[in-house]
């Protein structure tokens, strides 16, 4: 069937331009948004040609053309870019191929099949809310599109059918409405991962030295990948082997904590360039995490200090590497991470980390099971870790870790003993080494305050004591510096680590955000023979399995930690108030009035509940009634009326029963024609069956009532009471034999 | 451009399920599934935005077009029983409690005519669809079917609405004939039988009748419609005037090719034609046919109500068992000195009707030309005897110039 409206097509190539638009954008950044515009531009005028040449023979050589063109994109995408967006180009080619030859509404659906998995792609790759936007305008236009298209199939004269614009505005706003109610109800299952591979982009992370020093050695891991080792060598507290690299490896955030061999508590990240909420890195994962980016063993009261220094280069497999020692170390996390800002080379992941899929032929990974690429990681960058975490009882446990060594249970040469006091003081009555840790832990989430703008002043005492007596707020190091010492001067070995708090979880893009603030210091523990994850920092949650199966419940945690954020940062003066929060403040005040008036059903619903269910009751029984017997009911209020009615012996009594009788065969179809005599229609009733005769004298009546102007006779009464007699007869019998 | 012709059918051998199965609606229905599907596997959470998307357009489909159909009523007028070569109405009366949108009424006794769809109508409209492609036959009409698919098409919820039965009459088409067909034996009467057929010299007075609507004033009886109190009109009995015998083929066999190019139906066009025609010139008709059962139809010369003559033929059916030869000869017994003979059969039918001083008109339909429409194109013609005119009618014969 031929297409006769030109606002299917245009429908088309709006949902075809918010398509490419959208997918290149979000996937390729700003020349996918130059490449997207063009393809819209070109969709709109392939469209417009297609519209006028729809009477004629489809014009498969310019669809040839068109398709050979976006093969051609394709191809340089795919090499300048990579193959997913590659293959984006390719089926926007091939919508746009399908659009010259346009012709008949069943090509319609391809169109719209094409344009749905170019979208999915797209979502694959978004990192950012505003492709609910793209979503939401390509479902528009493809609605539009489909009711345009149903008028159109339908509508056989030739003039076109209008819709008006005042309609079409009070739909969207009331599929919009569902749309958000619809979005927050639908519940949200952990994710299956059947099938979820490793994927990795990005390039740039080639070096040779590495490659061939990997290859040079040759000695090849069980899992496939070669390694070689380099200055594996084992020197407290001296900065050996690759040396500090302070400068530039902390990336955007400027944080020492990630730097290679030492840092100072004191002063974690210069210029508080920590405090900024930009976000640096994107992880999709079915759990929170801790990215581990650094390990350090040796604390000398202010500074932390690695002193196993030896790395390890690794050759991959197409970007592979595997740690793998065996089949009962098989990976159970995995993360997907996308690097959204420049950072230091370490490459951040859930330790241990089993399996790396990164786009590079070589690795260097740090004997603490941290890794390192050529350079420093750069925007776009994806890659995939594959962890093996162990979980007991809602605790991170690292089980393939090697264990500890002297130097993760020794203590400052200026140990205050108060500080061992307080450890013994807090974990008195706890049975064991996890049951002390714990309550350490708890000790400082609950009794110290965290805050960003902590500056050690004192000159009289360490900083560590300071903040466990005096200050008793500090930021992330200060609570992981002072439970790592206090589980050291219980005998228990610890080690500090450093990373990336992945635990902001975005319900919209299903990905954790991690910001330059999530720059992070927690614990390891040896506990129970592995290294246990402890958090004392109150501002950070704990790694744990996402809350809530509905999407407002996860949106509603989202926007609380984005609220502590907030706050974290307007301590520090550094808040700051752009579109995107004013929106969620908004939201927020929407959830807050929605709580409120919930709130008060709930509690007229529980304290009034049997007036509630009586009214429930009462209210079905109605409903009940009007849907199975309303016409009966109808009937009898109708006789009653009747039956009470005083004659006025004047015309108003024809009028009275004749629309009585009228609405009564109005709920049977029957109803009486504008213009229509009443012999006419008594004999269409008549013919219904529900007359038994003609009432002839009733139309003699009639006549010299209201053309004659007689006055009222004795006898117009019992006529048109055994009019309306035969009537409801009538319709009784009809309805028995309707019933039957 | 080679390749794509040549894989294009079968290309369309494995879309045609498609295209017959995978509905807007479905689509949608595939999409959200997908969708879910998708998001819970990889854990893309915009995803789960698409099945919002999509359940809330099917969920405003379902909701707004039972909305749509709340409270609407719909009633068929009786169907108009149009004049001679005009197009049958049907009006429909729609009543609703507020605004309503996208609505498809639909006959389904009307198999081969489209639903009518009405845009928008507030409170009250009234529609009127012509049924300009309804081919000619008795069509009962009794419960209708309203649609709505409003907002997207997407899905249509359907209501029987029962009406009160009755019959939709479709008249056969009519072509004009500005001169009976005659045989060559015939040719040099035509004149003489013209002056008698003007001076009403064959017509004796049979009695007088209320004058129907459309008869010309010329016929009226002043007198007696002065004592009915009403206008009566002459009627007059043809005694010498020669007559029109057309025997109806209703055989089962008769009927071949496709509704409306079919032997039938170009044998009832030109009978109905030939009859109007042979009334107009002051000739009294017979039409006869033994389908199931056996009907006559007479006209008296000059009629000019065609109603009854277009419903007689309205109502033929190819139901019969009778052959033309003896139906030839059972309708001769009947009426035995007609003037003109009018017989309809196929090319290859024989047609034995033994001695008649009738003119013969011989309708000859070339069946392999309605069997197989687009095989050969195949011109009709006109072959005049002595006492036989014979038409050799073919799928593509042009009926109003047939007569020229």
């Amino acid at each position: 069937m031929i297409i006769n409206d030109p606002r299917i097509y245009r429908a088309q190539a709006s949902a075809l331009a918010v398509t490419a638009i959208g997918a290149l954008w979000t996937v390729m950044g700003s020349p996918g948004l130059a490449l997207g515009l063009a393809i819209a531009v070109a969709g709109f005028a392939i469209l417009h040609r297609a519209w006028q040449r729809r009477d004629r023979e489809p014009d498969a050589k310019a669809a040839e053309y068109i398709a050979a063109c976006g093969l051609a994109a394709a191809v340089m995408v795919f090499i300048m870019s990579g193959l997913a967006h590659a293959l984006i180009v390719l089926l926007l080619g091939t919508q746009l191929a399908l659009n010259a030859l346009l012709k008949e509404h069943r090509q319609l659906k391809f169109g719209w099949m094409t344009s749905f998995v170019t979208l999915m792609l797209g979502a694959v790759h978004a990192t950012t809310n505003s492709y609910l936007l793209v979503f939401c305008l390509f479902t528009l236009f493809l609605l539009r599109g489909v009711g345009y298209a149903w008028l159109d199939r339908h509508n056989h004269s030739r003039e076109k059918v209008q819709w008006p614009v005042a309609a079409q505005g009070r739909i969207v706003c009331a599929w919009l409405f569902s749309v958000f109610v619809l979005y927050l109800l639908t519940p949200r299952l952990d994710a299956l991962l059947w099938g979820a591979g490793g994927t990795m982009s990005g390039s740039g992370y080639y070096n040779r030295d590495w490659e061939r020093q990997a290859q040079h050695i040759g000695d090849t891991d069980p899992s496939g990948a070669s390694l070689s080792q380099e200055g594996r060598s084992q020197h407290s507290g001296e900065e050996v082997g690759h040396g500090t690299r302070e400068s530039g490896t902390s990336g955007s955030s400027g944080y020492h904590g990630f730097n290679e061999s030492h840092f100072d508590i004191t002063q974690p990240d210069s210029g508080n360039g920590r405090v900024s909420n930009v976000k640096v890195l994107s992880m999709q994962a079915p759990h929170s995490a801790y990215l581990r980016v650094r390990s350090f063993d040796r604390f000398d009261g202010t500074r932390w200090h690695t002193t196993l220094t030896g790395h390890q280069l690794w050759r991959g497999d197409s970007g592979r590497f595997s740690f793998n020692n065996g089949p009962h170390l098989a990976p159970n996390f995995n993360q997907q991470i996308q690097v959204l800002a420049p950072l230091a080379p370490a490459i951040p992941g859930a330790a241990p980390a089993v399996v790396l899929h990164f786009p590079a032929a070589a690795l260097r990974r740090t004997e603490y099971g941290t890794f390192e690429a050529p350079r420093g990681l750069q925007p776009d960058t994806r890659y995939t870790v594959e962890s093996r975490i162990a979980r007991h009882d809602g605790r991170f446990y690292d089980r393939i870790s090697p264990p500890p060594r002297p130097q993760d249970t020794a203590l400052p040469d200026d140990f205050d003993p108060h500080i061992a006091r307080l450890a013994k003081d807090v974990t008195t009555g706890s049975a064991n080494a996890r049951e002390r840790a714990i309550a350490l832990e708890t000790h400082l989430r609950t009794q110290y305050q965290y805050s960003l703008s902590t500056a050690f002043t004192s000159q009289n005492r360490t900083p560590l004591s300071e903040f466990l007596f005096e200050t008793k707020h500090g930021h992330c190091e200060f609570f992981a510096a002072a439970l790592a010492v206090m589980l050291r001067s219980l005998e228990i070995p610890t080690r500090l680590a450093t990373g990336y708090s992945a635990t902001t979880y975005n319900p919209i893009t299903g990905r954790y955000e991690i910001r330059v603030l999530d720059g992070h210091a927690w614990v390891d523990a040896w506990i129970d023979d592995a290294w246990m994850l402890l958090e004392p920092t109150p501002f950070y949650p704990l790694p744990q399995p996402r809350e809530g199966q509905l999407t407002a419940a996860q949106i509603e945690t989202y926007l609380e930690r984005l609220e502590e954020i907030d706050d974290a940062m307007d301590e520090t003066g550094a808040r700051e108030i752009d579109l995107q929060r004013l929106l969620l403040m908004f939201w927020q005040s929407v959830i807050e009035t929605a709580n409120l008036i919930i709130a008060a059903f709930a509690w007229m619903l529980l304290t009034l509940w049997p007036a509630w269910l009586l009214f429930a009751g009462l209210a079905l029984a109605s409903y009940a009634i009007w849907r199975w017997r309303r016409d009966a009911l109808l009937d009898w209020l109708a006789d009653q009326r009747i039956r009470r009615y005083r004659f006025v012996q004047g015309t108003a009594d024809f009028h009275f029963v004749f629309a009585v009788v009228q609405n009564r065969m109005s709920r049977r179809d029957c109803t009486r024609l504008p213009g229509q005599n009443l012999a006419k229609y008594c004999a269409n009733l008549l013919d219904g069956g529900y007359l038994s005769h003609r009432h002839q004298a009733l139309h003699t009546a009639t006549h010299e009532c209201f053309i004659e102007a007689k006055p009222w006779q004795k006898d117009w009464r019992p006529l048109l009471l055994d009019f309306y007699a035969d009537i409801k007869r009538g319709t009784t019998t009809r309805d028995r034999v309707h019933r039957r | 451009m080679e390749l794509s012709r040549d894989l294009s059918p079968q290309f369309k051998a494995l879309l045609e399920p498609l295209r017959k199965h995978f509905t807007p609606y479905r689509f949608c229905w595939v999409l959200t599934g997908i969708s879910y599907l998708i998001a819970w596997n990889r854990g893309i959470a915009l995803l789960y935005a698409v099945v919002a998307l999509t359940l809330a357009a099917l969920l405003l489909s379902h909701v707004l077009a039972w909305a749509n159909m709340r409270g609407l009523r719909v009633i068929r007028d009786r169907a108009v029983a149009p004049a001679p070569g005009e197009t049958p109405l049907l009006r429909y009366r729609l009543r609703a409690p507020g605004r309503r949108h996208f609505l498809l009424i639909d006959e389904p006794q009307l198999a081969t005519v489209t639903g009518t769809m009405i845009a928008q109508f507030d409170r009250e409209t009234v529609i009127e669809r012509e049924l300009g492609e309804l081919h000619r036959g008795v069509y009962p009409l009794s419960t209708l079917h309203v649609s709505s698919a409003y907002p997207f098409g997407l899905f249509s919820r359907e209501r029987e609405v029962v009406q009160k039965p009755h019959k939709l009459v479709v008249y056969p088409r009519l072509h004009d004939v500005l001169r009976l067909p005659e045989p060559l034996v015939q040719a040099h009467t035509a004149d003489a039988e013209a002056v008698l057929q003007r001076r009403r010299g064959w017509e004796e007075f049979a009695g007088v009748r209320e004058q129907r609507p459309g008869e010309s004033l010329k016929h009226v009886h002043w007198r007696a419609s002065a004592r009915q109190n009403q206008l009566m009109v002459k009627e007059y009995e043809a005694l010498d005037v020669p007559g029109m015998l057309i025997v109806l083929p209703q055989q089962r066999g008769f009927e071949c090719g496709t509704v409306p190019h079919s032997c039938f139906e170009y044998a009832i066009e030109l009978a109905v034609s030939l009859t109007r025609a042979a009334c107009h010139a002051g000739h009294p008709v017979h039409c006869v046919s033994y389908g199931k059962r056996e009907r006559q139809l007479h006209l008296a010369a000059h009629t000019t109500e065609m109603s009854p003559m277009l419903e007689w033929f309205a109502h033929a059916t190819p139901d019969g068992t009778v052959q033309l030869t003896e139906a030839v000869a059972r309708a001769r017994h009947k009426f035995a000195h007609p003037g003109w003979l009018v017989t309809f059969r196929h090319d290859g039918d024989a047609l034995d009707i033994g001695r008649h001083g009738a003119r013969h008109l011989d309708f000859t339909f070339a069946a392999q030309s309605f069997r197989e429409p687009h095989a050969e194109k195949t011109d009709s013609y006109v072959n005049v005897s002595l006492s036989v005119v014979r038409y050799h009618v073919t799928c593509h014969a042009s009926l109003p110039t047939l007569f020229l």
